[in-house]
Order: structure tokens, then C-alpha cells, then sequence
């Protein structure tokens, strides 16, 4: 007798979305290996990995356009983990939005035509399709384009009809592959400001990319893979703790004249606390940001050091922090380069 | 985490109510979208309708204009002016115009990415399958009625085998239209699948057919799609011959004589129009799920 559902122990509760060991392969290549993972309710999960680290497959099998070679998947239906397979499948992800890839539409359509047709496809209450098609299109400030031809659009606005097709009809899970994926920065901005949104009405949102900047921004949680295997999954402050690596800015109130001599005033401050790091350049310039960059262990402790050894020194800085997105390229290469 | 609840026959059978009516739904939806998305083809489909049906009775016009009297009967009028060889060429245009996108065009323009998971491949097939087939009934029966209404008008009575060969024209566009289905489940584009429909019904089964005849085959061609076409027209003089024996010569010697088949049976055109469009729709279908999976 097949086992289909499982109820929930405390620490699963916060579950929307559970992996169980999946593994997909091609022949012979395996693409994804012994996946695990629990995305939290109501939490942004970024999933990063280089191209071909087996992220759009993850996404596809959780969508149930690929079936896993081995392991299974259970979605979070009144507060049980249900299994996902074929016969409940239409069930289960009804209340799931996907977005696989870079979406095309049929360009003589309009975002009603469209978005309706999705909606009636979820199962959304056919009365109110209307207001809430004008309801999406608004969230994403795409209402006056409502009866306009999709040909018209420009790739962001494209991708934001995508998104929103996603959610138009108001699942409580998204899951994203690559959405601001070939977008110029104003409209990567946008599609992070939506994700925001949603986050902010409950929605889970398991979001892929390999643009670090658009996940660290916004996620609360960053699982990294490479070579179809998760190797790191946490907050990014704890896994930077679990590398021992982190970054510092400094910004100066005045630009020096002599970068040179002020990186080496700077590392004498400094290299008593952060210790030798394996002969890496402990303070380095970044002339795009004009700001001098400190490697650390990303203790609390020690950056407070930091702050007083060069406050001491009457260093006068106008700025001192931490980047996330460097923090997180420099976490990034460092867990790939490690492989876990 | 500890399985609590087990599958029962009773949540077996409610899975399977969910899947009927979420099915039946979703299928429903995308017939409604996909009259919406076809209007311009229905209108090209039409308008084939009209301009094949217009430039017959143009040329009817100018025959009686130079004297030429009308058929006896309203039959030999319809099958001598608009049931010649050229009306297959016009459901091959309709099918074409309104099947050849039915798979190719989401694989050629990626909005495959869109669709999926929201629904699946069996009910998109489906409901795609149902519209565009309505619609090539409106473009074939519009000839229908065009014909219909002239023959009314010159002879005042129209023969009830006429409404026989309206069905057999629907059932040739049927089976046409999974030609045309199968090949889009094949092709990577809209032009591919055009291309392969037109090669395969204009030149491929002609030329079997002219094959068959050289060689002296006796056996009825029930593999040759264009065969079914003939009884569109015969249907209005059943029982006709089967087939006709012909002496070919050229030269002075006795010639060689051949084969030629006119009309399928009535049963045969039925069990092999079916046969051809399940096929070929199951094998779109086994195709079509082989490209998800990739």
C-alpha cells in the first residue's frame, strides 16, 4: 500500500516544500544527486549555482515536467507533506506557481487573454478573473497594458506578464527559475520589488538565478548546488560563519592621494586581528566603489575590533560595512571551490 | 517525519473525481482560448472557402454566358463544378492553416516554458485539437453552404446525398487534419509541418498511386490518404465501380493494361479514415509526451 501523506512533527511545520533525496539522470549523466531540502513557509529561498549545476532540473522536477530518477517531493497541503505524484498532482499544484525558464508568449494576445486563459487553466473562481487580472497587472504597474498586444512589449515587461502569470491565481508557493534572467537593471529592480511584494502577502518563493545580486538581496535563505548536489544551504550570515570569510567596506570621508600607502596603513591596523589569511591581500581597493575592502573571518567580535583599531588610528571613515553581494560572490566561490 | 495516513480506495476515487473535473475544466478553457487565438486563421480558412467556391462559379458563369447549358440534375451540377479534384486541395489548405501550428509553434517559439505545468499535454492536445477542428468544419461548411445555396437557387431542390457528402467532407478533414497534427508533432516550426503535409498529400501519395498503377498492382491503395477523397463525390452515385481496368498505349502495339481504383466502399472509407486519424492522433500524441521529457 502506497504511503501518500505525512503529518507534520514540530520542526516540519514551517514546511511548504520538502526534497527527499532527489536524483535525475540523463544516460548517464546525473544531473541532480540526492537533493534534500525543506523551503520554510512564507520565506524567499534563493538557489544558486553556476550554469549547468542542475538548478533548472531541481525546478522541473518540482514542477512535475520531469519525474525524479530517485527520491521524492512533498508539498504542504493542510498542514500535511503530501507526496506529489500523478494522480494528485493537479491538486497539489494548484496552489503552486511556476515560471520555467525564459517565458514566449503568443505575441498577437493581450495580457487579459492570457492571464485569463492561466487563471481558468488553476482552477481560479471564474467570477473573479477579472478583478483580479486588473489586480496583478497593477501590482506589477502594468494595468494600462492590460488590453494592449503582447508584441508591442519589451523583454521586462514580458517577463513581468510572466511573472505574473505565476501568481495570477494567488498560489501561496512560487517557484522561479532564473526570472530577471537577460533583463537590463531597471527592470531586474522591479522584478525584485514584486518578489518583495509577494513576500509580504505570505507567499513562499523559491527563486533560482546565477545573477548573486538579485538573490542576496532579497532571500532570506541561499542554498547553493554544483554538480547536482547541494552544497551549502543557510542564511548568508550563517554560511558565511561556516567559511570563516567575509568582507568589509571602508569608505574614507576623504579619498586618499596615495592608495598604496593607505592600504598599507590600513593592513598594519588590521592584520593583528584578521591574522595572516593564507598571504591573501588583507585590504584591497575597489576603485569602481572607492572603497577599500577588508577580508575577515566574519566574526561579530572581530569586526567590532576592526571598528576601534582604526578609529584608534584616527582612520576617518564616512561609511563601514558589510556587502552582501560581495560577501556572497566571495561565499559562493569559496563553496564551489571547496565543493561543500 | 512519521507517515501517518495511508492511500484508500475512497481517496483513489476522489483523486480520480479531482483529475475528471479538473481535466474537463481545463480542456473547456482551452478550446475558449484557443477560438480566441485562431480567428485570424479561421478567417484565412474561410476565405479560402469563398475564393475556391467564387472562382467556380465564375467559370460557370462565363460557360453559360457562351451558351452552355446547366447539368440536368443539381447532382452534376455540384460534383461537374465544386467537388472536382480541387476541393481536397481546399481542405488540405484549411487543415494546414488551422492544424500545422496545433505542436510545432510552442516548441518553435518557446511558449511551452509558459504553458507548462499549468495544464497537461493530453488536455492541451485535446482542447487545441477541438477548436481548430471546429473551426475547419466552419471553413468547409461555409463551401458547403455556398454550394448549397447556388444549387437551391438554380434548380429549387437539392439532393439529400448532398448533406452525405458534406459528412464525408468533414470526415476527409479530419482525418487530413491529423496528418497535419502528426507532423507538427514532429517539426520544430510552423513552416516545417506545412511543407511536409503539402509534399506528403500533393506529390507523395500521387506518385505511389501512379506506381501502383504502372506495376499492375491490383490491391486496393487503402494506405494512400487522397484515395478516401473520391468518395466525397461518388458518394452521390453509390454503388459506382470500384475501379476501373484502362489500357495504357504508346505506340501501335497492345499497351499494358492497369488498375485504377475510383472509390473506396462506404465501410472501407469509414474503418480507414478512422483508422488513419487515430493513428496518426495516438502517434502525435506518444510524440508529443516524448519532447516533454527532454
Amino acid at each position: 500500500m502506497q504511503k501518500v501523506a505525512i503529518k507534520l512533527t514540530k520542526e516540519a511545520q514551517d514546511v511548504a516544500i520538502s526534497l527527499q533525496g532527489l536524483t535525475r539522470n540523463f544516460g548517464n549523466f546525473t544531473a541532480v544527486s540526492d537533493l534534500s531540502l525543506n523551503l520554510p513557509h512564507g520565506e524567499i529561498i534563493g538557489f544558486l549555482g553556476p550554469n549547468g549545476a542542475g538548478k533548472s532540473t531541481t525546478m522541473k522536477m518540482i514542477a512535475g515536467l520531469i519525474s525524479p530518477s530517485e527520491g521524492e517531493i512533498f508539498f504542504c497541503k493542510d498542514e500535511e507533506l503530501v507526496k506529489l505524484d500523478r494522480g494528485n498532482r493537479d491538486v497539489i499544484l494548484k496552489d503552486i506557481g511556476f515560471l520555467i525558464e525564459n517565458p514566449t508568449f503568443y505575441d498577437h494576445m493581450t495580457p487579459r487573454q492570457i492571464l485569463t486563459y492561466f487563471a481558468e487553466l488553476k482552477g481560479y473562481p471564474r467570477k473573479e478573473i477579472k478583478n483580479r487580472i486588473e489586480e496583478v497587472l497593477e501590482l506589477v504597474g502594468m494595468k494600462e497594458w492590460i488590453d494592449k498586444k503582447i508584441k508591442t512589449f519589451s523583454k521586462g515587461m514580458r517577463q513581468k506578464i510572466g511573472l505574473v502569470s505565476a501568481f495570477v491565481h494567488d498560489p501561496s508557493v512560487l517557484v522561479l527559475d532564473e526570472p530577471q534572467t537577460g533583463l537590463d537593471p531597471k527592470a531586474r529592480k522591479e522584478v525584485r520589488e514584486i518578489l518583495m511584494k509577494l513576500k509580504a502577502q505570505g507567499k513562499t518563493i523559491f527563486l533560482s538565478s546565477h545573477l548573486l545580486y538579485e538573490v542576496s538581496e532579497i532571500s532570506d535563505k541561499i542554498a547553493i548546488i554544483n554538480n547536482g548536489k547541494i552544497i551549502a544551504f543557510d542564511t548568508v550570515e550563517k554560511l558565511e560563519a561556516k567559511v570563516k570569510k567575509s568582507m568589509l567596506q571602508i569608505e574614507l570621508q576623504e579619498q586618499p592621494e596615495n592608495i598604496d600607502e593607505m592600504v598599507e596603513k590600513l593592513t598594519k591596523i588590521i592584520i593583528d586581528i584578521v591574522g595572516d589569511l593564507n598571504g591573501e591581500d588583507i585590504v584591497q581597493y575597489n576603485s569602481n566603489l572607492k572603497v577599500f575592502e577588508v577580508q575577515f573571518d566574519g566574526s561579530a567580535e572581530n569586526k567590532n575590533k576592526i571598528l576601534e583599531a582604526l578609529i584608534e588610528n584616527k582612520v576617518k571613515i564616512a561609511e563601514f560595512s558589510v556587502p552582501r553581494t560581495n560577501l556572497l560572490e566571495s561565499l559562493y566561490i569559496g563553496f564551489l571551490e571547496n565543493g561543500s | 517525519m512519521n507517515i501517518q495516513q495511508a492511500e484508500t480506495k475512497e481517496s483513489r476515487i476522489m483523486k480520480f473525481q479531482d483529475a475528471m473535473y479538473i481535466g474537463s475544466r481545463q480542456i473547456g478553457s482551452t478550446i475558449k482560448f484557443e477560438f480566441i487565438r485562431n480567428k485570424m486563421n479561421l478567417l484565412i480558412a474561410i476565405g479560402a472557402s469563398v475564393f475556391v467556391f467564387l472562382l467556380f462559379f465564375i467559370i460557370d458563369l462565363i460557360q453559360q454566358g457562351r451558351g452552355l447549358e446547366l447539368p440536368e440534375s443539381n447532382v452534376n451540377y455540384i460534383t461537374g463544378n465544386y467537388l472536382t479534384m480541387i476541393f481536397p486541395l481546399l481542405v488540405m489548405v484549411i487543415a494546414v492553416t488551422l492544424g500545422s501550428s496545433i505542436i510545432s509553434e510552442d516548441y518553435q517559439k518557446d511558449t511551452g516554458n509558459l504553458i507548462f505545468p499549468k495544464t497537461t499535454k493530453a488536455r492541451l492536445l485535446t482542447g487545441r485539437l477541438v477548436a481548430r477542428f471546429i473551426y475547419a468544419i466552419v471553413a468547409v461548411t461555409t463551401y458547403y453552404l455556398l454550394v448549397g445555396i447556388t444549387t437551391l437557387i438554380y434548380y429549387g431542390t437539392i439532393s439529400s446525398l448532398f448533406f452525405a457528402s458534406w459528412g464525408w467532407a468533414l470526415l476527409y478533414t479530419l482525418t487530413v487534419f491529423s496528418v497535419v497534427i502528426f507532423f507538427s508533432s514532429l517539426m520544430k516550426s510552423n513552416a516545417g509541418t506545412i511543407i511536409l503535409s503539402i509534399l506528403l498529400i500533393l506529390i507523395v501519395f500521387n506518385l505511389i498511386d501512379q506506381l501502383l498503377r504502372v506495376t499492375g498492382a491490383t490491391f486496393e491503395p487503402v494506405f494512400i490518404l487522397t484515395y478516401y477523397s473520391n468518395i466525397i463525390s461518388s458518394i452521390f452515385d453509390m454503388p459506382v465501380e470500384r475501379y476501373a481496368e484502362i489500357t495504357l498505349r504508346r505506340g501501335p502495339g497492345e499497351g499494358i493494361t492497369v488498375f485504377q481504383w475510383i472509390t473506396p466502399s462506404i465501410g472501407g472509407a469509414v474503418a480507414g479514415m478512422l483508422s488513419y486519424t487515430t493513428l496518426l492522433i495516438a502517434s502525435s500524441y506518444i510524440l508529443f509526451r516524448f519532447r516533454q521529457k527532454k
